[in-house]
């Protein structure tokens, strides 16, 4: 599902801030597996998600996710392949924008867009039992901007 | 809401980091059940050893940008703080004075 071959990352190269990142990190994933990243600060755990995710470009290396080449891929090119979630609920999530028009966006991830609205009665009641089943009381909350969230 | 549309692959950022406990708990358990759920590849940064053993099936660490230990199977499953903590000292030729210098129990 996931080969991720002798990834390198240099940040700020040539310059006194020079950090080097990934020194050739690998790993093979079968699908369905789950794996666990451990280590100390600034071993490279979040860089080498953000090199999977096409952040910026890895300096060597290569990507590929089921079997698709993405190494040149932008990060918005590799989005419909990938879901993501940060330690900071903003990043992620549009604070002024409702819970249900933003897990209206995430279910349109990498698919084109028509004109429409935004976030059909359906769609709704889905995400009111989505949100139910998680028993944090968000379901009563659709219309509730994510910013204002705690 | 990274999982309404079913991703190849999930990345999680210490997703749970700047929750309370309690919270972190259940996102936690509701991570690894939609993960099972959907049948879904993950990878999962955290700093907690024991959510790091506890969950999926596989484990890395990770020192100087690269792989330093790949783990999985009954070799995960039987694993333990201790074991995580001396193989990194094995594998890095490092020696920590206080774990909490690697990762937080």
């Amino acid at each position: 599902m996931l080969n991720a071959f002798n990834l390198q990352k240099t940040f700020n190269p040539g310059t006194i801030n020079e950090k080097v990142a990934l020194a050739g990190a690998t790993l093979n994933l079968e699908e369905g597996e789950f794996c666990t990243v451990i280590g100390g600060n600034g071993a490279g755990k979040s860089t080498f998600l953000n090199a999977v995710a096409g952040v910026w470009p890895v300096d060597g290396g290569s990507i590929t996710i089921d079997g698709i080449d993405v190494t040149g891929l932008p990060e918005h090119k590799r989005a419909k392949y990938l879901g993501r979630v940060f330690q900071d609920p903003m990043t992620g999530t549009a604070a002024n924008m409702q819970i249900d028009e933003n897990m209206a966006l995430a279910a349109r991830r990498g698919k084109s867009r028509g004109l429409g609205w935004g976030v059909t009665r359906s769609e709704r009641a889905r995400y009111h039992e989505m949100l139910k089943e998680l028993d944090l009381g968000l379901e009563d909350r659709l219309t509730a901007k994510v910013g204002l969230l705690s | 809401m990274a999982t309404i549309q079913k991703p190849k692959l999930l990345l999680l950022d210490e997703h749970t980091a700047a929750l309370d406990p309690k919270t972190a708990a259940k996102v936690l358990e509701i991570t690894d059940m939609l993960i099972k759920e959907h049948g879904l590849t993950a990878m999962m940064v955290t700093h907690n050893m024991r959510d790091a053993i506890n969950y999926g099936n596989r484990l890395i660490m990770m020192n100087e940008g690269r792989v330093i230990l790949n783990i999985s199977g009954e070799e995960k499953k039987n694993l333990t703080i201790e074991d995580l903590l001396h193989k990194f000292e094995e594998v890095s030729g490092t020696e920590f004075t206080n774990d909490t210098e690697i990762l937080s129990k």
